[in-house]
């Protein structure tokens, strides 16, 4: 099954190291390039998800503790808020797990052409989709000191993939909102800062014992996604520093509060615009640093005044571009 | 599970799929060493070399028992895939470290090993990784010489381990050097050819190493070659280019074999014959004519590789394969004589050993169980086999 992957892959490579003049590190990046490019709208589909699942967590927080004696009426009411708001919180899994033959098809591509050991150039025959490539097998392993089919002998490479993996978590990840309260959502939070400690060191893992040339592909897709967000205007460099001026983080205004009619007792509204008003006094209420930090966007005009207006069934499309009074008539 | 509590597991999520990903990964990375096992036999027949992970193992060619291990339990630091080489009371093997032992062939004990020296920067830090010899040993009266995984011939003293020369092609050298002394030589001076990833054969002097000639295959050419000392040529198999013939004489191109796959064993000869295997599963008989190398049958045995050399023993010509049988095919039409299943990857050499008047065929498996299996040549059937068990 993994064939279909990667024997078109080890295709493409192969064309791009004839037609790139036998430079294997410039046919690995346009070959990152092209990769990238066509898997580009899954990765927009995970990063606008995530992104959509930060926007809400304040709004889920609100819930959790609503009804922190009751897990199935708390359950309920993130349901319905996601269904209202038309997320899947499964779908930042979604892309990455379609990305995950890709990832491996091109991990066994560049391993098999470089093939650093008999069983893999071994694997390699019967994979041509363009017979006339045979002549350009295996790939030149030797660039600068680096033989690409073993490992780096300085360490460079694998301390390279560590820097530009985490930077470009740091870049493109949103913001975690830190709770107060403690619950799921701090641990969701905490998790997520684990995983930008944890998969750059387990992609460094990986350099230090895979062929070179994996770990070229790892710092070029690296830096080329850091590019392709920062042209698009998705990247604020002042996250490296851990510091988002305050005044541009944006204010959340609910367009309609979300409440669980079914069972619901009387103690708590008596029906679902009663219990809405209450929601919505509450959270004016709340100070702004509470408020999640949502990804600032050099594209947006005045991310410091604009408020999210949570669009009504809508998917995860991002308001805050809209007119002010067109989000108002939604609220 | 509803979809609420997935969303709160949803980073828990993502690591798992990151981790099962590094599995993968990790998975793919292939077998230990990434290689088969490297099989010979010694000068009389009485003895199997085998190299495979972290031993050179001697077995006793009738009944399989070991005769020694190499390095002892203790000194296990390195893994072995080369082919050992037996000459005059010593083997010669290459490990995956760049190194090259030499064993007393009677007791097993190391006579010598040779390890490249490598230009340090800071410390144990190295711009140079460390180099695998992945090739066979050929050998002078004085010189051993062998190939680097990487792009580099050395050639060691025999005496004692100490560097001669060495030569860098542009890519690895996984095929056994072949040395022509001077009178196999068609110059009537030792030449020492070498075949190369890059697709070239080169001709240079045994005893300084420099360059005499060099002629493009076409294709990679990561085997052995095989020397036709009446004709003054050498075959090779290749990569996309077929199974090449080269005049050592005139250092040029005589004949080209087309073949539908690649070829990796080099081919066995028998008189004016050819049998070559090619890595899409067909093997060939090719007579050697004044018109070039032309195809007496052809047979497609499987879909998968045959990798090592066929052997031929009187009119059988046998063949391994990757789908784990052994085949044994007439050699006038390629009729099938007998085909016995091993049940495991054949992608080593095959070796045939004389018991007592019968002939034994001894092939290498990727099954750790059954490392080498020795089948009778009559009937394919098992006569004994070795490994962990």
């Amino acid at each position: 099954m993994l064939d279909l992957i990667i024997n078109p892959f080890i295709t493409i490579l192969l064309f791009l190291y004839q037609v790139l003049g036998g430079n294997v590190v410039l046919a690995i990046v346009v070959f990152t390039i092209l990769v990238r490019l066509a898997t580009m709208p899954l990765t927009l589909k995970q990063q606008r998800s995530t992104k959509a699942m930060q926007e809400l967590q304040p709004e889920l927080k609100r819930i959790q503790e609503k009804y922190k004696n009751d897990r199935e009426r708390a359950a309920q009411a993130q349901m319905e808020l996601y269904r209202q708001y038309g997320v899947n919180p499964l779908a930042g899994c979604l892309p990455l797990l379609i990305q995950f033959p890709i990832l491996i098809g091109l991990y066994r591509a560049i391993v098999a052409t470089l093939a650093a050991t008999p069983l893999e150039l071994l694997d390699l025959s019967g994979r041509l989709w363009v017979p006339s490539l045979a002549s350009q097998v295996p790939l030149q392993s030797h660039w600068l000191w680096l033989n690409l089919a073993v490992p780096d002998p300085l360490y460079i490479l694998p301390v390279l993939v560590v820097i530009t993996t985490w930077l470009q978590q740091k870049l493109l990840m949103p913001a975690t909102p830190s709770s107060s309260g403690g619950g799921q959502s701090d641990q969701a939070a905490a998790m997520s800062r684990q995983m930008m400690t944890i998969m750059p060191l387990m992609f460094g893992v990986f350099s230090l014992s895979f062929a070179s040339g994996l770990s070229i592909y790892f710092i070029a897709s690296n830096l080329i996604g850091i590019a392709q967000y920062a042209a698009m205007g998705r990247i604020d460099f002042r996250r490296l520093t851990g510091r988002v001026p305050e005044e541009e983080t944006p204010k959340v205004v609910e367009s309609e509060a979300v409440t669980v009619v079914e069972d619901a007792p009387a103690a708590e509204g008596t029906g679902k615009r009663a219990q809405g008003k209450k929601s919505k006094q509450r959270r004016a209420d709340k100070p702004a640093s509470s408020q999640p930090k949502a990804q600032p966007s050099a594209s947006r005009p005045s991310p410091a005044t604009a408020p999210i207006v949570k669009p009504k069934r809508a998917g995860i499309r991002d308001t805050r571009v809209e007119p002010r009074s067109k989000s108002k008539a939604k609220s | 599970m509803s979809i609420s509590s997935v969303k709160h597991r949803l980073p828990h999520l993502r690591l798992g799929i990151l981790l099962l990903l590094a599995v993968v990964l990790t998975a793919c990375g292939g077998v230990a060493g990434g290689s088969w096992a490297g099989i010979s036999s010694d000068l009389d027949g009485e003895m199997i070399l085998v190299s495979y992970n972290q031993t050179v193992t001697a077995l006793n060619a009738v009944s399989g028992a070991v005769l020694w291990e190499y390095p002892d339990e203790d000194n296990r630091n390195a893994q072995f895939f080369a082919v050992p080489v037996a000459d005059n009371g010593s083997v010669y093997v290459g490990d995956y470290s760049g190194r090259l032992h030499a064993i007393d062939s009677e007791t097993g004990t190391a006579l010598w090993v040779y390890e490249p020296e490598r230009e340090t920067l800071i410390g144990p830090l190295s711009p140079e990784a460390p180099d695998r010899v992945i090739s066979g040993v050929a050998l002078s009266p004085d010189l051993a010489f062998f190939g680097l995984g990487s792009r580099n011939v050395v050639a060691v003293s025999r005496e004692d381990a100490s560097e001669v020369w060495t030569f860098e092609t542009e890519h690895g050298v996984w095929g056994t050097p072949l040395y022509l002394d001077a009178e196999a030589s068609p110059s009537g001076e030792p030449m020492l050819l070498v075949t190369s990833l890059d697709h070239h054969l080169y001709a240079l002097n045994p005893e300084t190493g420099d360059e005499l000639w060099r002629v493009n295959l076409g294709g990679a050419a990561p085997g052995d070659m095989l020397a036709d000392p009446e004709r003054q040529r050498v075959y090779v198999g290749t990569f996309g280019a077929g199974v090449v013939a080269v005049d050592v004489a005139n250092a040029e191109i005589v004949a080209r074999f087309e073949t539908e796959d690649w070829v990796w064993g080099n081919p066995a000869m028998d008189g004016d014959r050819l049998y070559i295997g090619d890595l899409g599963g067909n093997l060939y008989a090719v007579d050697i004519t004044e018109d070039g190398l032309v195809q007496d049958w052809k047979q497609n045995l499987t879909t998968e590789a045959l990798r090592g050399t066929p052997l031929v023993i009187g009119n059988l010509v046998i063949v391994g394969s990757e789908d784990g049988r052994v085949f044994a095919r007439n050699t006038e039409d390629g009729t099938g004589v007998w085909a016995t299943n091993v049940e495991a990857k054949v992608l080593t050499e095959l070796v045939s050993v004389e018991d007592e008047g019968a002939t034994r065929v001894v092939a290498g498996t990727d099954n750790r169980e059954r490392l080498i299996v020795a089948l009778n040549v009559d009937n394919g059937q098992g006569a004994w086999t070795y490994g962990d068990n």
